[in-house]
Protein backbone atom coordinates (compact mmCIF):
# COMPACT_ATOMS: atom_id res chain seq x y z
CA UNK A 1 0.00 0.00 0.00
CA UNK A 2 1.58 3.31 -0.98
CA UNK A 3 0.86 6.46 0.91
CA UNK A 4 0.90 9.36 -1.50
CA UNK A 5 -0.42 11.94 0.90
CA UNK A 6 2.95 12.57 2.49
CA UNK A 7 6.39 13.06 1.01
CA UNK A 8 8.27 11.14 3.69
CA UNK A 9 11.65 11.89 2.16
CA UNK A 10 11.11 15.66 2.29
CA UNK A 11 9.76 15.43 5.82
CA UNK A 12 12.79 13.49 6.92
CA UNK A 13 15.25 15.89 5.29
CA UNK A 14 13.57 18.77 7.07
CA UNK A 15 14.51 17.00 10.27
CA UNK A 16 10.94 16.10 11.11
CA UNK A 17 10.94 12.88 13.09
CA UNK A 18 8.27 10.53 11.80
CA UNK A 19 6.51 8.96 14.77
CA UNK A 20 6.16 5.21 14.98
CA UNK A 21 2.83 3.67 16.07
CA UNK A 22 2.16 3.22 19.83
CA UNK A 23 3.13 -0.46 19.62
CA UNK A 24 6.68 0.65 18.89
CA UNK A 25 6.80 3.95 20.73
CA UNK A 26 9.41 4.30 23.47
CA UNK A 27 7.08 6.34 25.66
CA UNK A 28 4.18 3.92 25.28
CA UNK A 29 6.35 0.88 25.95
CA UNK A 30 7.89 2.50 29.00
CA UNK A 31 4.52 3.53 30.41
CA UNK A 32 3.14 0.03 29.97
CA UNK A 33 6.24 -1.52 31.53
CA UNK A 34 5.63 0.67 34.60
CA UNK A 35 2.04 -0.56 34.80
CA UNK A 36 3.04 -4.21 34.56
CA UNK A 37 5.87 -3.79 37.10
CA UNK A 38 3.39 -2.27 39.56
CA UNK A 39 1.04 -5.23 38.98
CA UNK A 40 3.94 -7.55 39.80
CA UNK A 41 4.60 -5.74 43.09
CA UNK A 42 0.89 -5.82 43.95
CA UNK A 43 0.70 -9.53 43.12
CA UNK A 44 3.58 -10.25 45.50
CA UNK A 45 1.92 -8.26 48.26
CA UNK A 46 -1.23 -10.31 47.68
CA UNK A 47 0.74 -13.55 47.93
CA UNK A 48 0.16 -14.45 44.27
CA UNK A 49 3.54 -16.00 43.36
CA UNK A 50 2.78 -17.07 39.83
CA UNK A 51 1.07 -13.82 38.83
CA UNK A 52 3.93 -11.85 40.35
CA UNK A 53 6.42 -13.66 38.15
CA UNK A 54 4.27 -13.45 35.02
CA UNK A 55 3.79 -9.70 35.38
CA UNK A 56 7.49 -9.27 36.13
CA UNK A 57 8.47 -11.16 32.98
CA UNK A 58 6.13 -9.04 30.86
CA UNK A 59 7.29 -5.81 32.50
CA UNK A 60 10.94 -6.64 31.88
CA UNK A 61 10.32 -7.50 28.25
CA UNK A 62 8.55 -4.19 27.65
CA UNK A 63 11.25 -2.29 29.53
CA UNK A 64 13.86 -3.92 27.29
CA UNK A 65 11.89 -2.92 24.21
CA UNK A 66 11.43 0.61 25.53
CA UNK A 67 15.20 0.87 25.86
CA UNK A 68 15.77 -0.32 22.33
CA UNK A 69 12.97 1.78 20.90
CA UNK A 70 14.50 4.81 22.58
CA UNK A 71 17.47 4.32 20.29
CA UNK A 72 15.30 3.57 17.29
CA UNK A 73 12.00 1.78 16.81
CA UNK A 74 13.48 -0.43 14.11
CA UNK A 75 15.41 -2.24 16.85
CA UNK A 76 12.23 -3.91 18.10
CA UNK A 77 10.69 -5.13 14.87
CA UNK A 78 11.45 -8.26 12.93
CA UNK A 79 13.97 -7.28 10.30
CA UNK A 80 12.52 -9.62 7.67
CA UNK A 81 9.11 -7.97 7.91
CA UNK A 82 9.13 -5.05 5.44
CA UNK A 83 5.90 -3.53 6.67
CA UNK A 84 7.02 -3.55 10.29
CA UNK A 85 10.27 -1.82 9.29
CA UNK A 86 8.34 0.86 7.45
CA UNK A 87 6.00 1.31 10.43
CA UNK A 88 9.04 1.58 12.72
CA UNK A 89 10.17 4.52 10.64
CA UNK A 90 6.81 6.25 10.85
CA UNK A 91 5.51 5.20 7.46
CA UNK A 92 2.01 3.71 7.85
CA UNK A 93 1.28 0.55 5.88
CA UNK A 94 -2.10 -0.41 7.26
CA UNK A 95 -0.77 -3.73 8.57
CA UNK A 96 -0.25 -5.02 12.09
CA UNK A 97 3.22 -4.53 13.46
CA UNK A 98 5.23 -7.54 14.57
CA UNK A 99 7.78 -6.94 17.31
CA UNK A 100 10.70 -9.15 18.24
CA UNK A 101 10.53 -11.73 21.00
CA UNK A 102 11.91 -11.24 24.47
CA UNK A 103 15.03 -13.33 23.82
CA UNK A 104 15.93 -11.24 20.77
CA UNK A 105 15.35 -8.04 22.71
CA UNK A 106 17.63 -9.22 25.53
CA UNK A 107 20.29 -10.25 23.00
CA UNK A 108 20.28 -6.72 21.61
CA UNK A 109 20.53 -5.26 25.10
CA UNK A 110 23.96 -6.87 25.40
CA UNK A 111 25.06 -4.19 22.95
CA UNK A 112 23.05 -1.26 24.23
CA UNK A 113 23.00 -1.57 28.04
CA UNK A 114 26.29 -1.28 29.96
CA UNK A 115 27.07 -4.29 32.21
CA UNK A 116 24.27 -6.35 30.64
CA UNK A 117 26.60 -9.32 30.68
CA UNK A 118 25.97 -12.95 29.81
CA UNK A 119 24.80 -13.98 33.31
CA UNK A 120 22.27 -11.12 33.36
CA UNK A 121 21.12 -11.95 29.84
CA UNK A 122 20.70 -15.65 30.66
CA UNK A 123 18.55 -14.93 33.73
CA UNK A 124 16.31 -12.60 31.69
CA UNK A 125 15.98 -15.25 29.03
CA UNK A 126 15.06 -17.89 31.61
CA UNK A 127 12.38 -15.60 33.05
CA UNK A 128 10.90 -15.19 29.56
CA UNK A 129 11.04 -18.94 28.96
CA UNK A 130 9.25 -19.67 32.23
CA UNK A 131 6.58 -17.13 31.31
CA UNK A 132 6.11 -18.81 27.92
CA UNK A 133 6.00 -22.28 29.45
CA UNK A 134 3.47 -21.12 32.07
CA UNK A 135 1.19 -19.56 29.45
CA UNK A 136 1.57 -21.95 26.54
CA UNK A 137 2.17 -25.39 28.01
CA UNK A 138 1.02 -27.73 30.73
CA UNK A 139 4.11 -26.97 32.83
CA UNK A 140 3.77 -25.16 36.15
CA UNK A 141 6.99 -23.34 35.28
CA UNK A 142 6.51 -20.27 37.47
CA UNK A 143 4.91 -22.03 40.43
CA UNK A 144 8.01 -24.12 41.04
CA UNK A 145 10.28 -21.09 41.28
CA UNK A 146 10.40 -19.40 44.70
CA UNK A 147 10.85 -15.61 44.81
CA UNK A 148 14.42 -15.88 46.05
CA UNK A 149 15.41 -17.83 42.96
CA UNK A 150 14.51 -15.15 40.45
CA UNK A 151 13.51 -11.75 41.79
CA UNK A 152 17.02 -10.52 42.69
CA UNK A 153 18.14 -11.15 39.11
CA UNK A 154 14.93 -9.52 37.81
CA UNK A 155 15.39 -6.28 39.76
CA UNK A 156 19.09 -6.24 38.92
CA UNK A 157 18.36 -6.50 35.19
CA UNK A 158 15.59 -3.89 35.42
CA UNK A 159 17.94 -1.53 37.27
CA UNK A 160 20.67 -1.92 34.64
CA UNK A 161 18.22 -1.20 31.82
CA UNK A 162 16.75 1.79 33.67
CA UNK A 163 20.22 3.20 34.38
CA UNK A 164 21.08 3.04 30.68
CA UNK A 165 18.10 5.35 30.11
CA UNK A 166 19.10 7.71 32.91
CA UNK A 167 16.32 6.38 35.16
CA UNK A 168 16.08 4.34 38.33
CA UNK A 169 13.62 2.10 40.19
CA UNK A 170 12.17 5.15 41.95
CA UNK A 171 11.19 6.71 38.65
CA UNK A 172 9.91 3.41 37.27
CA UNK A 173 7.78 2.38 40.21
CA UNK A 174 7.17 5.60 42.11
CA UNK A 175 5.45 4.88 45.40
CA UNK A 176 5.83 1.14 44.82
CA UNK A 177 9.60 1.33 44.61
CA UNK A 178 10.41 1.10 48.32
CA UNK A 179 10.37 -2.67 48.68
CA UNK A 180 12.09 -3.44 45.34
CA UNK A 181 14.84 -0.91 46.07
CA UNK A 182 15.48 -2.48 49.45
CA UNK A 183 15.39 -5.92 47.92
CA UNK A 184 17.84 -4.98 45.17
CA UNK A 185 20.21 -3.40 47.66
CA UNK A 186 20.02 -6.51 49.85
CA UNK A 187 20.47 -8.76 46.80
CA UNK A 188 23.60 -6.93 45.64
CA UNK A 189 25.08 -6.84 49.13
CA UNK A 190 24.31 -10.54 49.52
CA UNK A 191 26.08 -11.28 46.21
CA UNK A 192 29.17 -9.40 47.36
CA UNK A 193 29.11 -10.96 50.81
CA UNK A 194 28.58 -14.45 49.41
CA UNK A 195 31.46 -14.00 47.03
CA UNK A 196 33.85 -12.88 49.74
CA UNK A 197 32.74 -15.71 52.00
CA UNK A 198 33.17 -18.21 49.23
CA UNK A 199 36.71 -17.00 48.59
CA UNK A 200 37.51 -17.18 52.31
CA UNK A 201 35.99 -20.63 52.65
CA UNK A 202 37.89 -22.05 49.68
CA UNK A 203 41.12 -20.45 50.88
CA UNK A 204 40.68 -22.09 54.29
CA UNK A 205 39.82 -25.50 52.83
CA UNK A 206 42.73 -25.31 50.40
CA UNK A 207 45.21 -24.69 53.21
CA UNK A 208 44.15 -28.02 54.73
CA UNK A 209 45.12 -29.93 51.55
CA UNK A 210 48.60 -31.21 50.64
CA UNK A 211 48.89 -28.62 47.93
CA UNK A 212 47.93 -25.93 50.39
CA UNK A 213 50.82 -26.92 52.69
CA UNK A 214 53.55 -26.73 50.04
CA UNK A 215 56.66 -24.66 50.70
CA UNK A 216 57.35 -21.49 48.75
CA UNK A 217 59.37 -23.06 45.95
CA UNK A 218 57.12 -26.06 45.38
CA UNK A 219 54.09 -23.80 45.49
CA UNK A 220 55.66 -21.61 42.81
CA UNK A 221 56.05 -24.73 40.65
CA UNK A 222 52.40 -25.63 41.28
CA UNK A 223 51.38 -22.16 40.16
CA UNK A 224 53.40 -22.59 36.96
CA UNK A 225 51.75 -25.95 36.28
CA UNK A 226 48.24 -24.63 36.83
CA UNK A 227 48.99 -21.78 34.44
CA UNK A 228 49.55 -24.35 31.70
CA UNK A 229 46.33 -26.27 32.29
CA UNK A 230 43.83 -26.06 29.44
CA UNK A 231 40.67 -24.12 30.27
CA UNK A 232 37.66 -26.47 30.51
CA UNK A 233 34.52 -24.77 29.27
CA UNK A 234 32.35 -27.38 31.02
CA UNK A 235 33.19 -25.78 34.40
CA UNK A 236 31.44 -22.57 33.45
CA UNK A 237 27.73 -21.93 33.88
CA UNK A 238 27.42 -19.95 30.67
CA UNK A 239 29.14 -19.64 27.30
CA UNK A 240 31.32 -16.59 26.80
CA UNK A 241 33.30 -14.96 24.03
CA UNK A 242 36.64 -15.22 25.81
CA UNK A 243 38.35 -17.31 28.49
CA UNK A 244 41.69 -16.53 30.09
CA UNK A 245 43.92 -17.56 32.96
CA UNK A 246 43.70 -15.52 36.16
CA UNK A 247 45.10 -15.90 39.64
CA UNK A 248 42.64 -17.57 41.99
CA UNK A 249 41.76 -15.16 44.81
CA UNK A 250 41.38 -18.11 47.20
CA UNK A 251 44.30 -20.52 46.66
CA UNK A 252 46.57 -18.21 44.60
CA UNK A 253 47.18 -20.83 41.90
CA UNK A 254 45.95 -20.11 38.38
CA UNK A 255 42.29 -20.55 37.48
CA UNK A 256 40.23 -19.29 34.57
CA UNK A 257 38.06 -16.25 34.09
CA UNK A 258 35.54 -15.73 31.31
CA UNK A 259 33.63 -12.81 29.88
CA UNK A 260 32.39 -10.94 26.87
CA UNK A 261 34.00 -8.29 24.72
CA UNK A 262 33.94 -4.85 26.27
CA UNK A 263 35.89 -2.89 23.65
CA UNK A 264 37.96 -3.25 20.52
CA UNK A 265 40.62 -0.87 19.23
CA UNK A 266 43.65 -0.55 17.03
CA UNK A 267 46.80 -0.88 19.18
CA UNK A 268 48.72 2.38 19.64
CA UNK A 269 51.99 0.71 18.79
CA UNK A 270 51.84 -0.80 15.31
CA UNK A 271 55.62 -1.01 14.91
CA UNK A 272 55.71 -4.80 15.32
CA UNK A 273 52.99 -5.43 12.76
CA UNK A 274 54.15 -7.16 9.60
CA UNK A 275 53.47 -5.50 6.27
CA UNK A 276 49.81 -5.90 5.36
CA UNK A 277 48.85 -6.63 8.97
CA UNK A 278 47.62 -4.55 11.90
CA UNK A 279 47.64 -5.14 15.64
CA UNK A 280 44.21 -5.14 17.27
CA UNK A 281 43.48 -5.00 20.98
CA UNK A 282 40.27 -6.32 22.51
CA UNK A 283 39.22 -5.90 26.12
CA UNK A 284 37.04 -8.53 27.82
CA UNK A 285 35.17 -7.88 31.05
CA UNK A 286 35.16 -10.81 33.54
CA UNK A 287 31.76 -12.29 34.41
CA UNK A 288 32.67 -15.72 35.74
CA UNK A 289 35.65 -17.44 37.38
CA UNK A 290 36.52 -21.05 38.08
CA UNK A 291 39.55 -22.57 39.75
CA UNK A 292 40.25 -26.26 39.00
CA UNK A 293 42.60 -26.50 41.99
CA UNK A 294 40.44 -25.35 44.90
CA UNK A 295 37.13 -25.50 42.95
CA UNK A 296 36.20 -21.89 43.70
CA UNK A 297 33.38 -20.88 41.35
CA UNK A 298 32.10 -17.31 41.03
CA UNK A 299 29.23 -16.45 38.70
CA UNK A 300 28.11 -12.95 37.79
CA UNK A 301 29.84 -9.60 37.51
CA UNK A 302 29.15 -8.58 41.12
CA UNK A 303 30.56 -11.85 42.52
CA UNK A 304 33.63 -11.78 40.34
CA UNK A 305 34.38 -8.11 41.00
CA UNK A 306 33.87 -8.56 44.76
CA UNK A 307 36.63 -11.18 44.66
CA UNK A 308 39.00 -8.68 43.10
CA UNK A 309 38.74 -9.97 39.54
CA UNK A 310 37.65 -6.73 37.93
CA UNK A 311 40.22 -5.67 35.39
CA UNK A 312 39.48 -6.08 31.72
CA UNK A 313 41.51 -8.82 30.08
CA UNK A 314 43.21 -7.43 26.98
CA UNK A 315 44.11 -9.65 24.07
CA UNK A 316 46.33 -8.54 21.25
CA UNK A 317 46.11 -10.11 17.83
CA UNK A 318 47.80 -9.44 14.54
CA UNK A 319 45.25 -9.43 11.76
CA UNK A 320 45.58 -8.92 8.07
CA UNK A 321 44.40 -5.57 6.92
CA UNK A 322 41.37 -6.05 4.79
CA UNK A 323 41.25 -2.33 4.01
CA UNK A 324 43.86 0.40 4.06
CA UNK A 325 44.13 2.21 7.40
CA UNK A 326 41.62 4.83 8.45
CA UNK A 327 42.49 8.48 7.76
CA UNK A 328 43.17 10.77 10.71
CA UNK A 329 43.72 14.47 11.40
CA UNK A 330 47.10 13.85 13.03
CA UNK B 1 40.22 19.52 39.02
CA UNK B 2 36.73 20.62 37.98
CA UNK B 3 36.74 23.16 35.18
CA UNK B 4 33.72 25.43 34.95
CA UNK B 5 33.65 27.29 31.64
CA UNK B 6 31.38 30.28 31.15
CA UNK B 7 29.13 28.46 28.73
CA UNK B 8 26.93 31.40 27.75
CA UNK B 9 29.93 33.60 27.08
CA UNK B 10 31.61 30.80 25.14
CA UNK B 11 28.61 30.22 22.88
CA UNK B 12 28.38 33.95 22.20
CA UNK B 13 32.03 34.05 21.20
CA UNK B 14 31.62 30.94 19.06
CA UNK B 15 29.06 32.72 16.90
CA UNK B 16 32.00 34.22 15.06
CA UNK B 17 33.40 30.72 14.58
CA UNK B 18 36.04 30.47 17.26
CA UNK B 19 36.91 31.42 20.82
CA UNK B 20 40.14 31.40 22.76
CA UNK B 21 40.99 31.82 26.41
CA UNK B 22 43.48 30.60 29.00
CA UNK B 23 42.85 27.55 31.16
CA UNK B 24 44.64 27.61 34.52
CA UNK B 25 46.36 24.22 34.76
CA UNK B 26 49.89 23.12 35.51
CA UNK B 27 49.46 19.40 35.08
CA UNK B 28 48.99 17.76 31.67
CA UNK B 29 46.39 15.34 33.01
CA UNK B 30 44.34 18.18 34.53
CA UNK B 31 44.70 20.14 31.30
CA UNK B 32 43.46 17.25 29.18
CA UNK B 33 40.57 16.69 31.60
CA UNK B 34 39.67 20.40 31.40
CA UNK B 35 39.50 20.14 27.60
CA UNK B 36 37.20 17.12 27.89
CA UNK B 37 34.94 19.00 30.30
CA UNK B 38 34.86 21.93 27.91
CA UNK B 39 33.93 19.53 25.14
CA UNK B 40 31.17 17.97 27.27
CA UNK B 41 29.70 21.42 27.87
CA UNK B 42 29.45 21.93 24.10
CA UNK B 43 28.31 18.50 22.97
CA UNK B 44 29.57 14.91 23.01
CA UNK B 45 33.32 14.34 22.85
CA UNK B 46 34.27 11.54 20.49
CA UNK B 47 37.56 9.66 20.16
CA UNK B 48 39.27 9.89 16.80
CA UNK B 49 41.59 7.02 15.90
CA UNK B 50 41.12 5.42 19.30
CA UNK B 51 37.48 5.09 20.32
CA UNK B 52 38.52 4.86 23.97
CA UNK B 53 40.68 7.99 24.23
CA UNK B 54 38.93 11.32 23.98
CA UNK B 55 42.05 13.48 23.98
CA UNK B 56 44.55 13.39 21.11
CA UNK B 57 48.13 14.51 21.68
CA UNK B 58 49.46 15.86 18.41
CA UNK B 59 53.07 16.60 17.61
CA UNK B 60 54.50 17.72 14.27
CA UNK B 61 56.16 14.82 12.46
CA UNK B 62 58.22 14.45 9.33
CA UNK B 63 56.36 12.77 6.49
CA UNK B 64 58.59 9.70 6.52
CA UNK B 65 57.75 9.09 10.22
CA UNK B 66 54.06 8.67 9.46
CA UNK B 67 52.74 5.29 8.37
CA UNK B 68 49.00 5.97 8.43
CA UNK B 69 47.01 8.26 6.12
CA UNK B 70 46.95 11.82 7.43
CA UNK B 71 47.96 15.34 6.46
CA UNK B 72 51.26 14.76 8.26
CA UNK B 73 52.05 12.03 5.75
CA UNK B 74 51.66 14.44 2.86
CA UNK B 75 53.05 17.72 4.25
CA UNK B 76 55.14 16.60 7.23
CA UNK B 77 56.02 19.63 9.36
CA UNK B 78 55.18 22.06 6.58
CA UNK B 79 52.14 24.30 6.38
CA UNK B 80 48.97 22.26 6.13
CA UNK B 81 46.31 22.96 3.53
CA UNK B 82 43.01 24.46 4.67
CA UNK B 83 40.76 21.72 6.01
CA UNK B 84 38.05 20.85 8.46
CA UNK B 85 38.63 18.11 11.00
CA UNK B 86 36.81 14.82 10.45
CA UNK B 87 35.84 15.56 6.86
CA UNK B 88 36.35 11.78 6.62
CA UNK B 89 33.33 11.11 8.82
CA UNK B 90 29.81 11.20 7.45
CA UNK B 91 29.03 13.68 10.22
CA UNK B 92 32.19 15.61 11.14
CA UNK B 93 32.71 16.91 14.65
CA UNK B 94 30.93 20.20 15.31
CA UNK B 95 33.59 21.65 17.56
CA UNK B 96 37.31 21.11 17.92
CA UNK B 97 38.77 22.00 21.29
CA UNK B 98 42.51 22.53 21.10
CA UNK B 99 44.96 23.42 23.81
CA UNK B 100 48.68 23.77 24.35
CA UNK B 101 50.00 23.53 27.90
CA UNK B 102 53.64 24.40 27.33
CA UNK B 103 55.29 25.99 24.33
CA UNK B 104 58.03 28.41 23.30
CA UNK B 105 56.97 31.77 21.77
CA UNK B 106 57.84 30.64 18.23
CA UNK B 107 55.38 27.72 18.24
CA UNK B 108 53.60 27.37 14.90
CA UNK B 109 50.25 29.16 15.10
CA UNK B 110 46.88 27.79 14.05
CA UNK B 111 45.23 29.77 11.26
CA UNK B 112 41.49 30.01 10.67
CA UNK B 113 39.41 30.72 7.57
CA UNK B 114 35.67 31.24 7.29
CA UNK B 115 34.49 28.16 5.43
CA UNK B 116 31.96 30.00 3.28
CA UNK B 117 34.79 31.96 1.62
CA UNK B 118 36.41 28.80 0.28
CA UNK B 119 34.15 28.35 -2.74
CA UNK B 120 34.01 31.32 -5.16
CA UNK B 121 30.61 31.82 -6.83
CA UNK B 122 31.79 30.46 -10.19
CA UNK B 123 32.58 27.11 -8.53
CA UNK B 124 29.45 26.75 -6.39
CA UNK B 125 27.72 24.47 -8.86
CA UNK B 126 30.67 22.13 -9.05
CA UNK B 127 31.08 22.12 -5.31
CA UNK B 128 27.53 20.81 -4.91
CA UNK B 129 27.55 18.38 -7.82
CA UNK B 130 31.02 16.88 -8.28
CA UNK B 131 31.58 13.77 -6.16
CA UNK B 132 34.73 13.00 -4.22
CA UNK B 133 35.94 9.73 -2.80
CA UNK B 134 36.44 10.38 0.91
CA UNK B 135 39.09 7.79 1.56
CA UNK B 136 39.32 6.41 5.07
CA UNK B 137 39.87 2.68 4.96
CA UNK B 138 36.80 0.52 5.54
CA UNK B 139 34.65 3.59 6.19
CA UNK B 140 35.32 5.28 2.83
CA UNK B 141 32.35 6.96 1.15
CA UNK B 142 31.44 9.42 -1.59
CA UNK B 143 30.47 13.03 -0.93
CA UNK B 144 30.36 16.47 -2.47
CA UNK B 145 32.04 19.49 -0.90
CA UNK B 146 28.74 21.22 -0.27
CA UNK B 147 25.25 19.76 -0.27
CA UNK B 148 21.68 20.95 0.19
CA UNK B 149 20.80 21.01 3.93
CA UNK B 150 24.44 20.33 4.81
CA UNK B 151 25.58 22.93 7.31
CA UNK B 152 29.29 22.56 6.72
CA UNK B 153 31.79 22.66 3.88
CA UNK B 154 33.35 19.20 3.67
CA UNK B 155 36.96 19.93 2.75
CA UNK B 156 40.21 18.10 3.40
CA UNK B 157 42.65 17.54 0.54
CA UNK B 158 44.29 14.82 2.66
CA UNK B 159 41.38 12.43 2.35
CA UNK B 160 39.23 13.71 -0.54
CA UNK B 161 40.05 12.54 -4.06
CA UNK B 162 38.06 13.71 -7.05
CA UNK B 163 35.91 10.89 -8.40
CA UNK B 164 35.49 12.80 -11.68
CA UNK B 165 37.89 14.94 -13.71
CA UNK B 166 35.92 18.06 -12.79
CA UNK B 167 36.13 17.15 -9.12
CA UNK B 168 39.90 16.70 -9.37
CA UNK B 169 40.24 20.08 -11.10
CA UNK B 170 37.94 21.65 -8.53
CA UNK B 171 40.15 20.45 -5.66
CA UNK B 172 43.31 21.74 -7.38
CA UNK B 173 41.60 25.06 -8.02
CA UNK B 174 40.44 25.45 -4.43
CA UNK B 175 43.82 24.56 -2.95
CA UNK B 176 45.62 26.88 -5.38
CA UNK B 177 43.57 29.90 -4.28
CA UNK B 178 46.07 30.54 -1.49
CA UNK B 179 43.44 32.14 0.69
CA UNK B 180 44.68 34.24 3.57
CA UNK B 181 43.51 33.44 7.09
CA UNK B 182 40.61 35.24 8.71
CA UNK B 183 42.32 34.90 12.07
CA UNK B 184 45.70 33.68 13.30
CA UNK B 185 45.83 32.12 16.74
CA UNK B 186 49.27 32.45 18.34
CA UNK B 187 49.73 29.89 21.10
CA UNK B 188 50.66 30.79 24.65
CA UNK B 189 51.23 28.26 27.42
CA UNK B 190 47.88 27.13 28.82
CA UNK B 191 45.79 28.62 26.02
CA UNK B 192 42.76 26.95 24.51
CA UNK B 193 41.22 27.50 21.10
CA UNK B 194 37.69 26.27 20.40
CA UNK B 195 36.78 26.12 16.73
CA UNK B 196 33.31 25.75 15.27
CA UNK B 197 34.41 23.08 12.80
CA UNK B 198 31.29 23.62 10.69
CA UNK B 199 31.91 27.36 10.24
CA UNK B 200 35.68 27.53 10.02
CA UNK B 201 38.45 25.75 8.18
CA UNK B 202 41.81 25.71 9.84
CA UNK B 203 45.44 24.77 9.26
CA UNK B 204 48.64 24.54 11.21
CA UNK B 205 51.30 26.93 9.97
CA UNK B 206 54.78 25.68 9.12
CA UNK B 207 56.05 23.77 12.16
CA UNK B 208 59.57 23.00 10.94
CA UNK B 209 60.96 25.01 13.82
CA UNK B 210 58.39 23.93 16.42
CA UNK B 211 60.20 21.01 17.94
CA UNK B 212 58.35 21.03 21.28
CA UNK B 213 54.80 21.56 20.14
CA UNK B 214 52.31 19.23 21.80
CA UNK B 215 48.75 20.10 20.98
CA UNK B 216 45.90 18.48 22.92
CA UNK B 217 42.70 18.08 20.98
CA UNK B 218 39.15 16.96 21.76
CA UNK B 219 36.68 16.46 18.90
CA UNK B 220 33.09 17.23 19.90
CA UNK B 221 29.93 16.00 18.23
CA UNK B 222 26.83 18.15 18.03
CA UNK B 223 24.32 17.39 20.77
CA UNK B 224 24.62 16.05 24.29
CA UNK B 225 24.78 12.37 25.20
CA UNK B 226 23.53 13.11 28.73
Amino acid sequence: MSNTTKDFFKLSKKGKKLSPPPALSHDALLAKSKLLAKRSVEAKEAGLDVECQLWAAAALELLAKAQLSGIHSSLIVEAENNNSLLEANGIPTGTAVRTIGAATAYTRLKHTVPNFSTPVFEECKKLAERRNAELHSGDAACASMPYEAWEGDFWNAADLILKSMGMDLQEWLGADSKAPKALLKAYRLAEIKASKQRVKHHATEFKKTDQGKLGKEKFALLVQETAKLPIELKHFHYLYVAYWHHECPACKTVGAAAGDEHWEDLADDQSSANYGFQIMERGYSPSEFHCPTCCLSLVGDASVHAAGIDEAHVETTEEDIKYEPEYGND
Amino acid sequence: MAFAPDLKGLRQKLEKGWASFPVPCTDSQDFAEALVQLGQSLGTPRGTRSRRRLVDELRPRDAHEVSVPSLSRSVGRGMQPWHMDEAHRVEPARYVVMGILECPPSTAPTELLEAHTLIPSKLQEEAISEPFLVRTGAGSFYATITARDQQFVRFDPGCMEGATERATRLMIGLVDQKLLPTHVHHWNPGSVLVIDNWKMLHRRADASKSMDRTLYRVSVMEGSSR
